[in-house]
């Protein structure tokens, strides 16, 4: 199942990602050519694959690598543990006995690997336990290129 | 739901204006028992003065009467004396004189000039002057008859006096008149009787209307004539009448005629004497009756307090529910109230649960519909990736939407826990062919939202295919979905029966990639999908914690 991460993407996903690629880019590339260029490697935290695919599109488009695709919290760690991404783009909710809040905690404190959350419309309490671990920031579903790009940018450098 | 108990036809009242009511209800019967009582009482209480009246009248006459007897007694005595026949009229004196030690009266002897031979006022010899009252003494010269006097004044003593005057006789011929003479006075002692009371007033009026003796104030009153009116009925009521006294007060009076000597003999007393036992018993009624309604009042106040204080407080509750706040159960001395308010404790109790699970499911779905637009956002994407047109696109495009609506229809049914994994193979497969061409088997299963979520992809795809390629694009082809769990997996079968040859599809596109990567990676397990000679055939491995134990629970969200 790691081997699914480094398969190659189908060619014909390449539509999708250049089209939404086309909206956003440019403007990104002038607010800061600088950390544009900079390719972040990078571990998807999500359990609903349709949602996976399309942030995998929107970091290659970005010009990032997506080290794996996890789709609970143990995964996520394991796979941080095997290969030492830069960031981890984490969805709160998960299948599984524990939350994005819960492998975002252990990933930084076992292996610094910081998180950026991605949420839907998250209720006060868990926002206030989000709050409580070291993340990068929140970003509200659905994601498009250059919210994910502002988002990236705070990734410190290792 | 207005309930509409009963109607007073009067406007709604207080507690304690009802229990005023009920007291007073309550007490009116012996109120009017006791006020009843109290005025029979009276009317005996009047009876029984009036009869006394009558009594005392009818007793005073009768004394008189007596008193008069005995003074003829020893009159009729004295003119037998044999002295007096012979003339020896020094020795009649002193006889006359013995006769009267205990008599406080005096004794005249008359000849028919009503010349006074003998008085025992005087000394036998001294001169005497003629009687002051000829009248009654010629009366009983003509008649021989015994006669009483009217009242006059004395010859002698010059005081208001009467006489009992009695004639003494020699065969048919009267020779003297002999005459007892009494002061007024001394019938005023004898109708003064100190037993009766003050208010009592007893007087004698003689035949001429003049008043002869009175047990008040009789000095004042004594030779005056009674007033013309109360004479009259003096005379002619029978029994017991009222009218004005000669001192002019109402009074109620009862007349006796004596017998002896014709004079009105009256018993009085005031008509405020006879009316007090009424009086009496209008201020004990009235005193009843206000005992009565003040102690309703006070009992109706005390015990509504008990009832209003309670049903305040519950209506307090009740307006509180109203407002949405949580109330407790009241304990009040008033059962009904502590059985409302707890009644109504539980509904704001089940109020605030209601409001809270409202908001969860307001935040759940606001959660929820932003998840799936970016799943939609994703389906969308990916569909276009794979597209060779825009109509293709918006075919393949909609037929994904319609299945993940399937599973959202299912998961919706059962407040989002999940769907029973049959339901969910029937839904996919009716988007494509009628399920008489599939064989569905397996143990009732229910699979988490997530599992749903997934597997409804694979079924989409795998339904996508057959219509398209395989089973359900032969006219008699068949598909089979069978399902069983062991120990802690369940294995999923898809099973496709061709009546020709299976086309092996020549590029593997994103529905591949779905079938043997995305839903096993999400679910955590193992496919294979294979193209055998009667048709393809694709298995799912997955753990069984995708799967709840025991029923969904049908009020709760999943969490």
């Amino acid at each position: 199942m790691i081997s699914f991460h480094a398969r190659p993407v189908p060619d014909q996903f390449w539509f999708a990602a250049t089209a939404a690629q086309s909206d956003e880019q440019p403007e990104a590339a002038h607010g800061n050519p600088d950390l544009e260029v900079r390719s972040l490697r990078v571990l998807i935290v999500e359990d609903e694959f349709f949602i996976s695919l399309e942030m995998q599109n929107l970091l290659h488009g970005l010009g990032h690598v997506v080290v794996g695709i996890a789709v609970s919290a143990d995964e996520a760690v394991r796979i941080a543990q095997s290969e030492q991404p830069d960031v981890a783009v984490v969805d709160i909710r998960l299948i599984g006995s524990r939350d994005g809040i819960e492998a975002a905690e252990e990933m930084f404190n076992r292996f610094g690997v910081p998180s950026l959350f991605v949420t839907a419309n998250t209720d006060a309490q868990t926002r206030g336990r989000a709050q409580a671990v070291h993340h990068l920031g929140f970003l509200e579903k659905p994601v498009n290129a250059q919210r994910l790009n502002l988002g990236l940018q705070n990734v410190p450098t290792r | 739901m207005p309930a509409r108990v009963f109607n007073l036809g009067v406007p709604p009242q207080r507690i304690r204006t009802f229990l005023t009511l009920f007291a007073l209800v309550l007490a009116a019967p012996l109120l009017v028992l006791a006020v009843y009582s109290l005025n029979r009482m009276a009317s005996l209480e009047q009876s029984e003065i009036e009869r006394r009246v009558s009594q005392v009248a009818e007793d005073l006459a009768h004394d008189i009467d007596r008193e008069l007897d005995r003074a003829s007694a020893i009159l009729d005595t004295l003119a037998s004396s044999i002295a007096l026949r012979r003339g020896d009229l020094p020795a009649f004196h002193a006889q006359t004189k013995a006769a009267l030690k205990h008599t406080n009266a005096a004794i005249v002897l008359v000849d028919h000039t009503f010349q006074q031979l003998t008085s025992t006022m005087v000394d036998f010899g001294a001169e005497l002057p003629k009687t002051a009252d000829p009248e009654t003494a010629r009366h009983v010269f003509e008649t021989k008859q015994r006669r009483v006097s009217n009242l006059f004044r004395g010859s002698v003593s010059g005081r208001p006096v009467f006489n009992v005057e009695v004639p003494v006789l020699d065969g048919d011929k009267v020779l003297y008149v002999l005459i007892m003479s009494f002061q007024a006075s001394h019938i005023a002692n004898l109708i003064t009787r100190q037993n009766l009371g003050s208010v009592w007033i007893n007087g004698v009026t003689d035949n001429k209307g003049i008043i002869l003796a009175r047990s008040e104030r009789h000095e004042d009153f004594v030779g005056k004539p009674l007033p013309s009116e109360l004479l009259a009925r003096s005379r002619s009521a029978e029994g017991v009448f009222r009218a004005t006294s000669v001192a002019g007060a109402d009074i109620v009076r009862a007349t006796v005629r004596s017998k002896v000597a014709g004079w009105l003999v009256s018993a009085t007393v005031p008509v405020t004497f006879l009316e007090e036992p009424r009086r009496r018993s209008q201020f004990f009624a009235a005193a009843i009756l206000g005992t009565a309604t003040a102690l309703g009042f006070a009992l109706a106040y005390i015990f509504g307090g008990f009832m209003a204080r309670p049903i305040s407080e519950a209506t307090a509750a009740a307006a509180a529910v109203g407002a949405g706040k949580k109330v407790a159960p009241l304990h009040s001395p008033l059962v009904e109230a502590n059985t409302l308010t707890a009644v109504l404790s539980g509904a704001s109790i089940e109020l605030e649960r209601r409001q809270e699970h409202a908001a969860f499911l307001m935040r759940e779905l606001a959660h929820r519909s932003k998840n799936q637009l970016a799943v939609v956002r994703g389906m969308a994407l990916q569909t276009a990736g794979q597209s060779k047109s825009i109509d293709q696109f918006t075919h393949d495009f909609n037929q994904r939407l319609q299945g993940l609506a399937e599973s959202q229809d299912l998961m919706l049914q059962q407040n989002w826990q999940g769907a029973w994994l049959e339901e969910l193979v029937r839904a996919h497969l009716n988007l494509f062919a009628p399920t008489g061409r599939a064989d569905i088997s397996g143990p009732s299963l229910f699979l988490h939202a997530n599992a749903v979520q997934n597997i409804g992809y694979a079924l989409h795809e795998l339904a996508t295919n057959a219509v398209k390629h395989g089973a359900l694009h032969a006219p008699q082809g068949r598909v089979s979905v069978s399902w069983h769990s062991s120990d802690d997996r369940i294995r999923l079968e898809w099973k496709e029966n061709n009546e020709q040859q299976a086309i092996q599809p020549e590029r593997k596109g994103f529905g591949y990639l779905v079938l043997t990567q995305l839903v096993p990676q999400s679910l955590q397990g193992n496919a294979t999908l294979e193209f055998a000679p009667e048709g393809c055939r694709w298995t799912l491995d997955f753990p069984a914690a995708h799967v709840l134990t025991g029923q969904p629970n049908q009020n709760q969200a999943a969490p």
